[in-house]
């Protein structure tokens, strides 16, 4: 038994007014009216969720703001939304509709944007998020929110994040978003944990609850988020929410300590 | 209660159906025409014990070319969960497929999510887009039609059958049977197969394309079923011994399926179109049709049915929270969708729709019988 145990978040991305899953960020397919899914989630008892407006990206107009307080009315638990957020005004706007954190991606590392809405709201209401990638043609560079750095200066980076005033940071592993093949111990995540004090969330890649439990296990990382294994039923990614329920996940994690 | 009302004294059948009649002995023309029925389905499965093994291995010679056998629905409710286990050691290849068109309670989706688990069966989903579903939904409450579960039923039916043509998929297993649905009053219709009917309905009174939607007209239904002999339906669950109390025992102990109380309430609306729309706007308490199949079958009492009836009456404040959910769902007022059930009665006809195929394929199918019937009389085979 645990005091606290890690969360497992599910994740949520719009397209306009529809609720969607892509592979990394492409090829969306339906996955519901947003509401819905969201109010499925609530009544599976999710501790949390994150709604990913990625409108922009596909050239959408971005989700009303009318969708997105009824998104709120329909559920209970705490929601962090990211997407499009700009300045301060609409950050304001975004809790005001009742969101209990924002997610701030590319005003994370240029600007004060997350120093003046954490010193509004306070830093457990602003969650960094930076996107991952490696593969490149230079060697040895690393791709952070669509910025290729070497080695040395990716980790400088990462590692002074949280003097920006962010209270949580999500590290999306790009290459790995919606593929379902697995958590990786990579050297972004790895910084990360080892030099920050805020929680440190992975997503990308998670293909199982199990899997998730495992990764905990054997790194330092604070929480799991994912999309495709909370929307999809694993044979033929078929559309079918499912989310353990919180006494087989805590069973999976003290088992594992065992 | 007026005093033409009468109730039959074998099942729970009453004159809330209008097309009702009694016979001398004050039994009803439904539960008379059930036993019946049954009695001949039981003469059946006593001269043919392994009607549903060899109805199997007929099946098993028609794969699709991916090797599905058949395609089976599943809405997480009891019939077609059954249906599932049932056919868990028939080495059937089977395609499951789930229609979801934003009304599934979340026991209905674990439901499906742990039988397929347990079971290995593939599982492909259709999600409905909400905008078009809601608006036809609208449309239909506005047009007054009686059956407001259509748009819900034939995106069901739409999908499944566009999926086994995609897939080549011959037959299609239904977890129709007659031991919980062998009483359904034509008066509290259930077709919803008019794919025309469904398209005047949504020029008439929605908002724009059915783009996704999936409309399936009748006649291209009736040119498969008929002429290409494809979208074969079977319903193995009248072969089988089948009851709902020891399928629910079954299936929990095995599945820990949930049985969230009643038939049909996979879906939130159609637990509102059942409970509170029907009941309002014409007296109609669907349940009354499931009890007495049960009864019929035996698998309850008479007096079982009515403590049932009694015992399950929605509370006011079950409706009141059930309204609320659908109006606002909907994106409309709790006095619009209040003004919707309380519409007098309107012949669904009034829209167009393509009801004569349904009486052409009745005289062909009596033709098609009578004529089997004379050809193994006269002893030619």
């Amino acid at each position: 038994m645990r005091d606290f145990y890690p969360r497992l978040i599910p994740v949520v991305t719009l397209i306009g007014e529809k609720a969607v899953k892509t592979r990394e960020f492409r090829n969306p397919i339906y996955v519901g009216d947003p509401v819905n899914t969201t109010n499925l989630f609530s009544r599976f008892e999710v501790e949390e969720l994150v709604i990913l407006d990625i409108s922009e990206y596909h050239e959408t107009k971005p989700v009303s703001n009318q969708l997105l307080s009824e998104i709120i009315q329909s559920a209970f638990m705490p929601i962090a939304f990211g997407g499009g957020i700009k300045d301060f005004k609409r950050a304001s706007e975004l809790f005001s509709i009742g969101f209990d954190k924002i997610i701030l991606r590319s005003k994370l590392l240029s600007g004060n944007l997350p120093h003046q809405v954490s010193d509004e709201y306070g830093a457990q209401a602003v969650t960094g998020c930076i996107d991952v990638r490696y593969k490149s043609d230079k060697s040895n560079q690393i791709e952070i929110n669509g910025k290729w750095y070497d080695d040395a200066e990716a980790r400088d980076l990462v590692i002074s994040v949280e003097k920006t005033g962010i209270g949580e940071l999500i590290v999306q592993d790009v290459e790995f978003e919606g593929s379902l093949s697995g958590l990786r111990h990579h050297k972004v995540l790895e910084w990360a944990i080892k030099n920050l004090s805020i929680p440190v969330v992975a997503l990308g890649g998670c293909k199982s609850v199990i899997e998730a439990s495992k990764f905990l296990l054997s790194s330092n990382c604070h929480s799991i988020a994912a999309s495709t294994t909370f929307l999809f039923h694993q044979t033929r990614r078929a559309v079918l929410l499912n989310y353990p329920q919180a006494e087989n996940w805590h069973k999976l994690l003290d088992q594992e300590e065992l | 209660m007026n005093s033409s009302y009468q109730i039959c004294n074998y099942c729970v059948m009453d004159t809330t159906d209008v097309h009702i009649k009694f016979n001398p002995l004050g039994f009803c023309n439904h539960c008379l025409s059930a036993r019946n029925l049954l009695s001949r389905l039981n003469e059946v499965k006593k001269q043919e014990p392994r009607k549903f093994q060899s109805m199997i291995s007929e099946l098993r010679k028609y794969p699709s070319p991916d090797g599905f056998h058949a395609i089976i629905g599943v809405s997480g409710g009891l019939d077609s969960s059954y249906l599932l286990h049932a056919l868990k050691d028939s080495g059937l290849k089977l395609l499951a497929v789930h229609v979801d068109a934003g009304w599934n309670s979340i026991e209905a989706i674990r439901n499906i999510s742990n039988l397929v688990s347990a079971l290995e069966i593939e599982l492909e989903t259709v999600v409905i887009d909400w905008q078009q579903m809601k608006n036809l939904q609208i449309a239909f409450l506005k047009s007054g039609v009686p059956n407001q579960d259509v748009p819900q039923d034939h995106a069901f039916f739409g999908s499944l059958y566009n999926l086994a043509n995609e897939h080549k998929i011959r037959f299609v297993f239904s977890g129709s049977n007659y031991a919980t649905e062998s009483i359904l009053p034509e008066s509290w219709g259930q077709f919803a197969m008019d794919g025309l009917q469904l398209l005047n309905i949504n020029a008439q009174y929605g908002k724009g394309q059915l783009e996704s939607y999936p409309v399936t007209l009748l006649r291209d239904y009736y040119i498969t079923r008929y002429i290409k002999k494809r979208y074969m339906v079977v319903s193995p669950l009248n072969f089988l011994e089948f009851s709902r109390k020891s399928a629910v025992e079954v299936l929990s102990r095995e599945y820990g399926w949930t049985d969230y109380g009643g038939k049909h309430k996979e879906s939130r609306f159609t637990d509102y179109f059942q409970e509170v729309y029907l009941p309002q706007r014409f007296g109609i308490e669907k349940k009354r049709a499931h009890l007495s199949s049960q009864i019929v079958s035996g698998e309850i009492t008479r007096d079982q049915a009515l403590e049932t009836i009694e015992r399950t009456k929605i509370s006011k404040v079950d409706s009141d929270v059930l309204e609320n959910f659908i109006a606002s769902k909907l994106g409309i007022s709790v006095s619009e969708l209040r003004e919707y059930s309380q519409l007098s009665w309107i012949n669904p006809n009034i829209y167009r729709n393509e009801n004569y195929l349904n009486e052409l394929i009745r005289i062909f199918v009596l033709v098609r019988n009578t004529s089997r019937k004379l050809t193994r009389y006269v002893g030619i085979s």
